[in-house]
């Protein structure tokens, strides 16, 4: 971490000249964090992180490997794409939502409204949807929701994450993201770093630690422990307990900040959604 | 000359396991809603375990056994406290381990 | 010679004030250290460190063995384990007594454990 650190100020320091102190801006952050990772596992592509587990451990990935003839996310995404193109009872559609018909656009999200001054996730903005156009919202954790944002992902695998800050309001929700990846909570004293940048590569009991860079990439996740599809809320609700820490709400504030955070970090990494982990 | 203090004493006595059933009940009212302060007061770091606890002193406090959920709620408190002491540390303690600070 | 020793020290034992002295502990106290520190809902050890004959060991923390050795000093064991993070602040080693996952009287039957190993 020092080390990268050092090199990062020193390579800044004669590319430009007045550089801001290491890790002030969001930029910095990723710029570390790559370089902490890369050190960590230098065998390991940079493009390769957004496969967690099965970028770490070679038996792990030729079991992921003879699933993908057969991946279990895909009946999510058929179902996906029928919900999605399905019009709602006004008519409409969830593409009339959405940028470029929302075909495509998964790299974008989240990103940070302006305007309300809140940072916008791919399922809020799916729910929001079809609250403007007269229909229930869908639970966040599960079910139909995982469905459409596993089929939008699929449209979008391969492009570049591209999550931007724009003004202050945006740093500070990044920034509180950021706090509640780092900050131990629960019986158990445990932060998301305590695992995930602390311990990449390790194991707890039968479980592999993926490293935080690449994180979120691959949502919305098969995962065999739950037999079916979830959303990257359902997983955080799933970390928090675990640490016997209450889980907050998904969808709520502290959540969409966190995932803010982290798909900052994965800018220039390909979208590999949905995907499917143990 | 003795007789009233006799009477007096003796109802006393009759009354104390009632009394003290009542008592604990107080106590057990007072600590339980200073647990749901220190509980909430723990804000995004509240435990799971403080919860459980809370919860099951609840139901002994439903089902009458008093004694019983005093003595789970003042463990509840500790963990709330404990939970709270996390909140605090934390809140201070976190750059040192972050990427980029 | 060595009989000798042993009866200094028990002299020694007797005349001073010595720190904590702890019973030898049973072979029920053992079982029930060992029981503490596999089961998951309680120390849950095996999550990080490799014991013993434990299945499924993790990697996070180093395998505990010759502990004795390792650890002459059984109140140090003893704080480690209640909170490690007094130690070393970036552990990520749950602190077991001061969060209360387990309680004094528990972590001394995990030690018990522990010396056999």
């Amino acid at each position: 971490m020092r080390i990268a650190k050092v090199i990062l100020v020193a390579v800044g320091a004669t590319l430009t000249a007045p550089l801001a102190l290491a890790g002030d801006t969001p930029e910095e952050d990723r710029k570390e964090t790559v370089e902490y990772f890369q050190q960590k596992f230098p065998d390991v592509p940079l493009e390769e992180f957004v496969n967690g587990q099965y970028a770490l451990d070679e038996d792990r990935r030729k079991q992921w490997e003879s699933m993908s003839d057969f991946p279990p996310f895909e009946f999510a995404v058929a179902e996906g794409q029928e919900m999605f193109e399905t019009p709602f009872a006004n008519g409409k559609t969830y593409a009339s939502c959405f940028e470029n018909d929302g075909i495509g656009v998964r790299q974008n999200y989240p990103y940070f409204d302006t305007e309300k001054k809140e940072v916008i996730t791919l399922e809020l903005a799916i729910n929001r949807c079809r609250e403007a156009n007269g229909e229930e919202p869908l639970k966040w954790k599960k079910g139909p929701i995982a469905s459409i944002s596993a089929y939008m992902a699929s449209t979008s695998a391969g492009k570049k994450f591209d999550i931007e800050v724009p003004n202050d309001d945006a740093l500070a929700a990044y920034q509180a993201g950021k706090e509640f990846y780092y900050t131990r909570r629960g019986q158990l004293n445990f932060s998301c770093a305590s695992c995930h940048v602390q311990n990449p590569g390790n194991w707890i009991r039968a479980d592999l630690l993926s490293p935080m860079l690449g994180q979120v990439a691959n949502f919305p996740v098969h995962r065999a422990k739950w037999g079916e599809m979830g959303t990257l809320h359902r997983r955080f609700t799933g970390c928090n307990r675990n640490v016997r820490a209450v889980p907050l709400e998904a969808q709520g504030e502290e959540y969409r900040n966190l995932e803010y955070f982290m798909t900052y970090l994965n800018n220039g990494l390909p979208v590999v959604g949905p995907a499917t982990r143990p | 000359m003795y007789k009233p203090l006799l009477i007096l004493t003796a109802s006393l006595a009759l009354s104390l396991p009632a009394l003290s059933q009542a008592g604990a009940k107080e106590d057990f009212n007072e600590v339980y809603s200073k647990v749901e302060s220190t509980h909430n007061q723990a804000g995004t770091y509240q435990w799971t375990t403080t919860a459980n606890q809370l919860k099951a002193a609840k139901e002994a406090a439903d089902s009458g056994d008093y004694e019983k959920a005093l003595e789970m709620a003042e463990q509840a408190l500790k963990y709330a406290e404990q939970s709270l002491e996390q909140r605090k540390q934390q809140q201070e303690k976190w750059p040192a381990v972050a990427i980029g600070n | 010679m060595r009989k000798g020793l042993v009866s200094v020290c028990l002299t020694t034992l007797a005349l001073t004030a010595m720190p904590p002295v702890y019973a030898e502990p049973t072979q029920a106290d053992i079982d029930r250290g060992k029981e503490l520190a596999f089961s998951r809902k309680d120390g849950n050890c095996l999550a990080c460190h490799k014991i013993d004959d434990g299945k499924l060991t993790g990697t996070v923390g180093p395998a505990l063995a010759d502990m004795k050795s390792r650890y002459p000093d059984r109140e140090i064991l003893f704080k480690r384990i209640w909170d490690e993070t007094q130690f070393n602040p970036v552990t990520v080693m749950p602190p077991f007594g001061r969060n209360m996952i387990l309680n004094e009287e528990q972590i001394n039957r995990i030690i018990d454990y522990l010396y056999t190993l």
